[in-house]
């Protein structure tokens, strides 16, 4: 059990989404599983990464003012009946900065680049596939940007997403009482964020900045960075809740109700 | 892991998936032989659709498929398919309902809610990167949708439902497929969905929708006065070109009808036919039929006969000729083989002599003991007679499939007939075939029996009128009138219930022997009897699939034989012990049964007669 606070942490400021307009791809590709599925935020679309090696390469724009810090790369990959071997890396102006290999199933995989990456405008920022078996790869989402860890810990109400959740089980009975079938119906993945004594100058910021995007787009949780950083969850808002000043003043607390999906 | 094994399967979760076929132009925008410019012919490029085409001339379609499901699946998209959009709220089945002997019944319908959502044209848009604005926050997916398919109306619309596998992974053999026809996408509305609304391809008969034979623009060339037999016509549409590459031979000037039996100058857009004035079929009453002057320009109406022609025939002239229902979903060998097997004597003659809608001209043959339904699972059109067979065992009983409070039974009081009346041999074809004055001769069949002071105390009758049987058609008018006797002369029970999947391999016009203890024989005992599935519907609440069922009772008899001699003329060896025997020594030969009431198979014991 751990006795220290565990900090959650999120990454929604997704470079690839922000300048989406400006991604180019160096490979084939297939129809239906065109490259912007790859950073559109959703999870019932994809992109298939070609055999070979293939490039993503972001160009960051003239207008981007100061620099952003990559400290996260998150890639999300669907196996397609074959065991995945794909490798992903995140390059900044050719220099390796970051790499992601898929594991031998579907899921996504978090990398915490140590130490961050500041990129500036014009800098050029690529994603290098390695897919060398040939097989069908898919990628549901991949990103990189900025993560967001939270100030405060999370005591209790946590749902840790990767574990069996709830199943709605209907038993059919004849007219003479016999047991002839049985429907069940699985519960989505639901949890929450519910964090208390927030500075006020952070949620006015941070936090009010993260809810404005998640209104409209989806985002990576990561519920317990040290104990289990392998849980990781695509989440969706499903109730925001206004922040409110809480006792002793000048803190807040916020909460937001979210669906998860972990694959 | 099959469909059937995944439905039997304790712990399913059921999914259903709807796709929509429409057409994508495989043009690429101001390529050859696309010519459409920006600035010329649209000031932004079209998205590959008939609806925002630039250059019609060289638009080349192509299928494209767009699939919604009630959950995220993996595995179902393929190549140069749109993704499958998890956005599908509720699926609603409107089925079939068989009314047997009473016309063509309710055409089954769907309608499939879908949740629209914000969409950043990934796919839908063939030249995303050249616009000017972000797809992903201007317009919806379905907003954007109908606007760029417009013609989607009689497209196809594909439900799939069925179960994923265990591991949630999708095999299309575990999913059941049934057709609809697109007739309308409402909304979004202001909750954001729309609904989307298909039925079955029988609908194409509406009469809305097709009347035959259609209004002929074929005009009198050159006026013609009561004997001349050479008659010139205007056919600017070559109309004439198909009318008699299908054998037909009558048409019509104002209210005489004529047989043609020579032409010339088909596709030239002047006709010359050589006539028999004042000439019908056979079967029509002449004197009604009389030669007249006719001027310039008066309509020339093609006319459409069928000459003692098999029901199956006609069905299969009316719906693949004339409404244009794809033959896939026809199994013509399959109407023959049942027709020419059980009811051999349903052929029948008519005329249509002017525009009438396909939807009544089938009514009325579905108002003798014809079935014709849309099978939504085999996606096919079904054509079946009436068919009396001895009871079948209890296959749907109260032990192991109907499930627990969902049985409901009425009595069919209104279809009750100690009468069957059939009004027959119309006078002519231009004649009013609501009135039945018009027809010549009336068969009748009764059971004096039954409305007697001891039984219903009163005569209920049933009546039809028919253009489809001619005079000689008496004895055909006999058949039909006792089958429509016997299965209507007894009240029959109808049953409503609801099964597991593990039992839907039973669907509507399938006969099913039901046992259950809300109907009950005389003993108190569960009554087996045969019943005609009028209604079959899968319906999904929150916790799963079921299948509801409305089941009608059918006149069965009990296993009748007769004492067959120790050895059989002309095969010279007796009929073989009972678990030897084949189901056509069962049906021919009688075998003393067990006091139990059965045989080891769970037949039941034969009854002398």
């Amino acid at each position: 059990m751990a006795t220290s606070m565990v900090l959650g942490q999120v990454l929604w400021d997704s470079l690839l989404y922000r300048y989406r307009s400006l991604v180019t791809f160096s490979g084939t590709i297939v129809a239906g599983f065109e490259l912007g599925n790859a950073f559109d935020w959703r999870d019932f679309t994809s992109f298939r990464v070609p055999t070979g090696t293939s490039t993503i390469s972001l160009t960051l724009p003239l207008s981007l003012s100061g620099s952003v810090s990559i400290d996260s790369f998150v890639m999300w990959c669907v196996s397609n009946g074959t065991g995945l071997n794909l490798v992903a890396t995140l390059k900044k102006n050719g220099t390796t900065i970051g790499t992601v290999t898929a594991g031998a199933t579907s899921g996504i995989t978090w990398n915490d680049l140590s130490p961050s990456v500041t990129v500036s405008a014009l800098d050029v920022v690529t994603v290098v596939f390695n897919n060398a078996t040939g097989s069908t790869m898919d990628i549901r989402q991949i990103s990189f940007g900025p993560k967001v860890t939270f100030p405060i810990g999370q005591w209790s109400g946590i749902n840790p997403p990767t574990l069996y959740q709830g199943v709605v089980v209907e038993n059919v009975f004849s007219v003479n009482g016999s047991i002839i079938g049985r429907n069940i119906r699985r519960l989505e993945k639901q949890g929450s964020i519910n964090l208390t004594h927030l500075a006020e100058s952070w949620v006015r910021t941070t936090w009010d900045a993260f809810i404005q995007n998640v209104a409209r787009h989806a985002f990576f949780y990561r519920w317990n960075p040290v104990g289990y950083p392998a849980e990781v969850a695509f989440a969706a808002a499903d109730q925001i809740n206004a922040p409110t000043n809480m006792m002793p003043p000048p803190l807040m607390q916020v909460q937001l109700g979210l669906k998860l999906i972990t694959q | 892991m099959t469909y059937s094994a995944l439905a039997s399967s304790q712990g399913k979760q059921a999914v259903q998936i709807v796709e929509i076929a429409v057409e994508r132009c495989t043009r690429t925008y101001g390529t050859s032989p696309c010519l459409a410019a920006i600035g010329t012919t649209g000031s932004q490029k079209c998205f590959n659709t008939l609806s925002t085409c630039q250059y019609a001339t060289a638009y080349n379609p192509a299928p494209l498929i767009y699939r919604f499901s009630s959950v995220r699946i993996d595995g179902l998209q393929q190549p140069g398919d749109a993704p499958t959009i998890p956005t599908l709220v509720s699926l609603k089945t409107d089925p079939t309902v068989l009314t047997p002997a009473k016309g063509l019944g309710v055409r089954a319908s769907v309608t499939a809610t879908i949740q629209d959502h914000p969409w950043p044209d990934q796919f839908t848009d063939p030249y995303l990167s050249t616009r000017t604005y972000d797809p992903e926050t201007q317009g919806s997916f379905w907003g954007k949708w109908l606007r760029r398919h417009r013609f989607y109306q009689n497209r196809i619309m594909t439900i799939y439902t069925g179960f994923l596998n265990e591991d949630g992974s999708y095999d299309i053999a575990n999913f059941k497929t049934r057709k609809y026809i697109i007739t309308q996408i409402s909304g979004p509305t202001i909750s954001g969905q729309v609904t989307i609304t298909g039925k079955d391809p029988l609908r194409l008969v509406d009469d809305d929708k097709r009347k035959w034979p259609t209004a002929s623009q074929v005009k009198l060339a050159t006026a013609v006065d009561a004997v001349i037999t050479t008659v010139v016509v205007a056919d600017t549409l070559d109309e004439l070109s198909f009318w008699w590459n299908q054998g037909q031979r009558y048409i019509r000037l104002e209210d005489e009808i004529m047989h043609a039996t020579a032409i010339s100058g088909l596709g030239t857009g002047t006709v010359t036919l050589t006539v028999t004035r004042a000439s019908m079929p056979t079967f029509y009453d002449f004197a009604q039929n009389v030669a007249a002057a006719h001027a310039v320009d008066v309509t020339a109406q093609w006319c459409w006969t069928y000459d003692d022609v098999m029901i199956y025939d006609i069905l299969y002239d009316f719906l693949s000729t004339i409404v244009g229902i794809d033959t896939a979903f026809l199994p013509y060998s399959e109407w023959k083989a049942e027709i020419d097997a059980n009811f051999s004597y349903l052929h029948f003659s008519c005329m249509l002599a002017k525009p009438a809608g396909m939807k009544t001209v089938l009514q009325e043959l579905t108002e003798l003991p014809i079935l014709l339904w849309w099978h939504e699972r085999e996606q096919v059109i079904k054509l079946k007679g009436f068919r009396f067979i001895q009871t079948l065992p209890a296959q749907l009983n109260d032990s192991d499939s109907i499930i627990a409070e969902s049985v409901s039974v009425t009595e069919d009081v209104t279809a009750l007939a100690t009468e069957s009346w059939i009004y027959f041999a119309p006078t002519w074809p231009l004649a009013n075939m609501k009135q039945i004055q018009t027809y010549r001769v009336i068969d009748i069949a009764a059971n004096a029996d039954r409305e007697s002071a001891n039984q219903y105390g009163a005569p209920y009758v049933k009546a039809v009128a028919s253009r489809w049987i001619p005079p000689a058609g008496a004895s055909l008018a006999a058949t039909l009138n006792t089958t429509n006797l016997t299965q209507y002369q007894d009240v029959r029970k109808a049953i409503a219930f609801t099964v597991d999947p593990k039992d839907d391999n039973y669907w509507v016009g399938d006969l099913v022997g039901i046992s259950t203890k809300y109907v009950q024989d005389e003993y108190g005992a569960p009554a087996v009897r045969n019943y005609l599935i009028t209604q079959a519907e899968e319906v999904y609440d929150n916790n799963g699939l079921k299948i509801q069922l409305v089941a009608l009772e059918q006149f069965s008899y009990a296993r009748l034989c007769t004492i067959t001699p120790p050895s059989i003329a002309g095969v010279g060896s007796a009929p073989p012990i009972y678990s030897l025997a084949s189901a056509s020594d069962k049906v021919a030969f009688g075998y003393m049964g067990y006091t139990s009431g059965t045989f080891p198979d769970g037949a039941p014991n034969y009854v002398m007669s």
